[in-house]
């Protein structure tokens, strides 16, 4: 009896697990087909993601052919536009200059008309250039130290006299004598040229205040007026191109209608920031601000992203790197003044002496770096070599005692990586 | 080629790239839908060779479509292929699982969707 | 004695025009249509300064340029440009290669004399 049982109980163990293994096979089977169908799926994806990838180098290619195109035309219109204003420009400066003959009252107030928009249509043609260039990102900045209250001032002067004949008064507010940023000089006379420019045209009555205030790591400054204002509904659209709101400009300079756009792009690409605030009828006042010099961030930016730069388009970089040998023990026997003087001196003849890309420099606690882009590094070596000569005549000028060392480094001549290049020149410049 | 093509499709410019890659194909027999249920009944009153689906559409999407005309059809005919501007491995098995015949991404050119269809009819 | 300067532009009338403002200004003008001419004729006739226009048909401002550079008899004669499309690559090389200057179209007469005066040492 108690065998039957056990026999039972043994044939429904075996028959629950038979059961057991159908399951888990048909389980089995079934996680299987899931498994393909996910492997399926993946491999659809990959496929894509492919056809995808070669899609979109596709069309860069085509947008840099028609960023390309679009910069090309832009210069040759500009070209051909700028040629037939030379002999209108001259002809009409001729005439009234008294050259061809004499001129009455009313024949020279016309043609002093038609001189004022020949410059007129030449400066819509320098700001077309100018903001396409911008926009492009191939707009190049020559920086360098400057003073900014300095150049406010300098841009006021040229507006005193205009100022005073419309009864209006500017007025400077600068707390410190001196503010000096990291910037292109000219750059920014544009754009305060702009800011003072615009605030003259909308103010009928009262007057402008410039100013200029040194804050640590930025120069803050503003251009208000008690103006007309600009309306809520327009302030959004002021940076845009070729806005002009309330053209009742009597008889004062007429705009391009890209003052602000551009103004806005020159203050971004030197990483700053432009705002403005107004209201109808009260006034209105831009404010930006203007980075200092930081030789990190320059670094940075011309070493680190030039050699990637350089990378991709399979191109050279070199850095010539100029220090004083011996550096430390020096230090200790000469006067920090002197050493300072010294050391600006032989910058301003590197400066000097490369002629153009002044930013290029930068200025290290020991070193002085110069990032020659471009150039591969026999060249960079016959540049350092002149650059060399000249200092150190400018050392026996000045009786300096002073010994400097020139080191050239390569991309990718001697690394070929940025990793690499960023070492070497870390060991020599000691930091 | 002799074969209707039905392209269901809510983005009007998709449907007239897809339209006009058919077209250039040699497919002159092409009827679109903007939506699931507009697709589904011309599905029905059509009877298309191949159906083409976006797989998202207003209020629904391209694997309920599929399981639609399935439900109409049968697993064989019409063949169907699911579209997506946005390429997923999870979509991929679902439009599997929905029955469908293949799926691939939308690009400019169509080439995927024409190679598919080149395997299909 | 009045200082010579040579003018060469491909544009009949920007030459007529330039004469006329520099011959006002008490210079004796020579004209050049190319950069073949303006070559023969620097060494022809020697001129004190040459005012080189950079976009010219056959051998352009920048060649001729070079070429008058490595003459010795044209050498050491100043030059300033003349064009219509200041890049900043261009204004690089013009510096680069040593001019004496450049104006750019629609030039001002007044920053032309001047860079000329200057050009020629004179206050």
């Amino acid at each position: 009896m108690e065998f039957e049982k056990k026999e039972n109980n043994q044939k429904d163990i075996v028959k629950k697990l038979e059961l057991d293994t159908i399951q888990t096979k048909e389980e089995l089977r079934k996680t299987k087909d899931e498994l393909q169908l996910q492997m399926w799926g993946l491999a659809k994806t990959n496929e894509a993601i492919r056809v995808l990838y070669k899609e979109l180098e596709k069309k860069n290619k085509e947008l840099e052919k028609l960023d390309q195109l679009k910069s090309d035309f832009i210069n040759s219109v500009s070209h051909e536009l700028r040629t037939p204003l030379t002999s209108i420009r001259e002809v009409i400066s001729q005439i009234l200059d008294g050259i061809l003959g004499e001129t009455n009252q009313q024949q020279r107030e016309f043609l002093n008309i038609c001189l004022a928009d020949v410059d007129r249509l030449r400066r819509i043609i320098d700001d077309l250039l100018d903001i396409s260039k911008l926009e492009a990102g191939k707009l190049k900045l020559s920086r360098a130290d400057a003073d900014i209250v300095g150049l406010a001032k300098r841009v006021i002067s040229t507006f005193q006299a205009e100022f005073k004949s419309a009864g209006l008064e500017i007025k400077e507010n600068f707390p410190q004598e001196k503010a000096v940023a990291y910037v292109d000089q000219d750059r920014i006379i544009q754009v305060f040229i702009n800011l003072i420019g615009n605030a003259f045209k909308f103010t009928e009555k009262g007057y402008v205040d410039v100013s200029v205030i040194d804050w640590p790591g930025f120069v803050e400054c503003s251009v208000a007026d008690t103006g007309i204002g600009i309306g809520e509904e327009d302030l959004p659209k002021l940076f845009g191109k070729f806005q002009q709101f309330n053209r009742k400009d009597p008889g004062r300079i007429k705009g391009t209608g890209l003052g602000l756009s551009i103004s806005k792009n020159i203050i971004e690409l030197h990483r700053g920031q432009i705002e403005v605030e107004s209201k109808l009828d009260k006034g209105t006042k831009f404010t930006f601000t203007l980075p200092k010099y930081n030789p990190q961030e320059l670094y940075k930016e011309h070493i680190i992203e030039g050699i990637q730069k350089a990378s991709s388009d399979k191109g050279y970089l070199s850095v010539s790197v100029f220090g004083i040998k011996n550096l430390s023990q020096i230090a200790k026997n000469i006067d920090n003044e002197k050493l300072h003087s010294a050391t600006e001196g032989i910058i301003n003849v590197i400066k000097k002496n490369l002629r153009f890309g002044e930013d290029l420099v930068i200025k290290d606690t020991h070193t002085v770096m110069i990032v020659l882009p471009g150039v591969e590094k026999q060249k960079a070596a016959e540049i350092s070599q002149r650059i060399y000569q000249a200092i150190k005549d400018f050392l026996t000028q000045r009786k300096i005692e002073l010994d400097v060392f020139n080191e050239v480094v390569s991309f990718p001549q001697d690394g070929d990586s940025q990793e690499k290049i960023c070492d070497k020149l870390s060991s020599i410049s000691g930091t | 080629m002799g074969k209707k093509i039905l392209v269901i499709d809510d983005n009007e410019v998709d449907l007239l790239i897809v339209k006009r890659y058919l077209t250039h194909e040699g497919f002159s027999d092409i009827i679109t839908a903007s939506g699931a249920s507009e697709g589904v009944e011309k599905a029905k009153t059509e009877k298309p060779d191949l159906v083409i689906s976006d797989t998202l559409l207003p209020g629904s999407n391209g694997f309920e479509v599929c399981r639609q005309v399935r439900k109409i059809y049968g697993p064989d005919k019409p063949k169907i292929i699911i579209i997506t501007g946005a390429i997923d491995a999870v979509d991929a098995v679902q439009a599997k699982k929905s029955e469908a015949d293949d799926y691939c991404a939308k690009t400019s050119d169509c080439a995927p969707l024409l190679e598919a269809i080149k395997k299909l009819i | 004695m009045p200082k010579k300067i040579l003018v060469a532009d491909d544009e009949e009338h920007v030459l007529k025009l330039i004469s006329a403002r520099l011959k006002a200004n008490s210079y004796e003008i020579i004209t050049a249509i190319d950069g073949k001419e303006v070559i023969k004729k620097a060494v022809e006739e020697k001129p004190d300064l040459i005012i080189l226009d950079i976009i010219m048909p056959g051998i352009d401002g920048i060649n001729a340029f070079e070429n008058l550079k490595k003459t010795e008899e044209t050498a050491s004669i100043p030059i300033i440009f003349i064009t219509a499309f200041p890049s900043e690559e261009l204004r690089h090389k013009i510096f680069e290669l040593g001019a004496a200057g450049f104006v750019s179209k629609p030039f001002e007469a007044e920053d032309l004399l001047a860079k000329i005066k200057r050009a020629l040492g004179q206050p």
